[in-house]
């Protein structure tokens, strides 16, 4: 049940690749699986590729919901 | 912000075999989101927060849910759930196990199967992928398996499609009985690719033929427990509401069962050798992608 966390796309790299921002921290994907993907799009990652594009504002929903959901205590037995 | 969760796998290698398997699962605790929610916002949240099974997700929310308030179940597009659940598998057997046998993965046919599962032509394209990329590419991991896994240790039952019983989940969710229903997992890696495969087909078939996707519910009285499938195994929701308010919500994914603790890992392991780290490390990926974790992890292999 991987978790759709939209990840911004600050950077096109040759091969089909870019640098995306995944809550602050910045890493290499593929975008190989997805197309038209420009700078300031969020992409869901998974395993190190871009499975889909989001809508800036199904985008910022989403990252609302993960916001509210790191206030939240960790309690393992509650996933 | 919080993070997707990390799984880290542990183990000490003597040498020739495994020692000491320790797991570590965090996940972060999406399912506190839907305390104090109505039903229907809910359903409406969980395709937001999931990725790789949005759609058995929210099949699964809305059969709980209605289950819990003894609704009739929306119905759900089986289409859709069949797609996801070849999805998730074409992944698996085109790109990650051809790349942890050290075969060149077929990305690029998955790919072009991904940008049309969508269209008029997926069931066409969902037959050719099968029939020229899985099944070569399949056989070419089996018979690399079969190098790195003795005979010994390649046994076990192919899983088929698993069977969904909600009424015993219900039992230990309104506490009636001590325990959940066990999870079966693969006896060997061979084992989790050839299951993996079987449901490959099986799926194909359902999608050609309009057969319904699984999805089952029991509950009542506020209390609901749905169950489906998904590639990694059984998907379970179960709900507990109140005054049309969720009191408390519990999403179980087969990786929460299989990396509870290190029982599963160490069953696939006992007995295994390795000549050299390198081959250790090859055996215990080839473990972990048998038990599926459907979230980032990492490997650490030492020296006993």
């Amino acid at each position: 049940m991987c978790l759709a966390i939209p990840a911004q796309v600050v950077e096109l790299r040759e091969g089909d690749n870019a640098v995306v921002d995944l809550a602050g921290v910045r890493k290499e994907i593929s975008l190989s699986l997805v197309d038209n993907v420009t700078v300031g799009d969020y992409v869901i990652v998974h395993v190190g590729y871009a499975l889909n594009k989001l809508d800036p504002e199904e985008a910022a929903k989403t990252l609302a919901l993960f916001a509210e959901l790191g206030q939240i205590d960790d309690d393992p037995t509650l996933h | 912000m919080t993070s997707a969760g990390l799984l880290a796998v542990r183990a000490e290698w003597g040498g020739r075999q495994f020692g000491q398997i320790a797991v570590r699962l965090q996940r972060p605790p999406v399912a506190q989101l839907f305390v104090g929610q109505i039903p229907e916002a809910v359903v409406k949240t969980i395709p937001y927060l999931y990725t790789l099974c949005a759609h058995a997700q929210r099949a699964a929310a809305q059969a709980a849910l209605a289950a819990a308030m003894g609704e009739a179940r929306r119905p759900v597009d089986d289409g859709e759930l069949w797609v996801e659940l070849l999805h998730e598998n074409f992944w698996r057997l085109l790109l990650d196990w051809p790349t942890a046998l050290g075969l060149p993965p077929a990305q690029s046919a998955f790919a072009a199967w991904r940008a049309a599962r969508q269209g008029s032509q997926c069931l066409a394209e969902t037959q050719k992928l099968i029939a020229v990329s899985v099944r070569p590419m399949a056989a070419a991991c089996l018979m690399r398996l079969d190098e790195t896994v003795p005979s010994s240790a390649a046994g076990g039952e192919v899983p088929g499609m698993p069977e969904l019983a909600p009424e015993t989940w219900l039992a230990y969710w309104q506490g009636l009985s001590p325990q959940p229903p066990a999870l079966a997992r693969p006896a060997s890696p061979q084992a989790a690719f050839r299951g993996r495969l079987a449901e490959v087909e099986q799926a194909a078939e359902a999608l050609a033929s309009g057969a319904p996707y699984p999805v089952v519910a029991a509950g009542g009285d506020g209390w609901g427990v749905a169950q489906t499938i998904t590639a990694r195994g059984i998907l379970t929701h179960a709900v507990h509401v109140d005054d049309g308010r969720v009191l408390r919500y519990r999403v179980v994914a087969p990786t929460d069962i299989h990396f509870a603790d290190a029982a599963a890992l160490t069953e696939l392991l006992a007995g295994r050798q390795a000549e050299s780290p390198e081959a250790g490390r090859q055996l215990l990926e080839q473990a972990v992608l048998a038990l599926d974790p459907c979230l980032p992890y990492t490997l650490e292999l030492n020296d006993a």
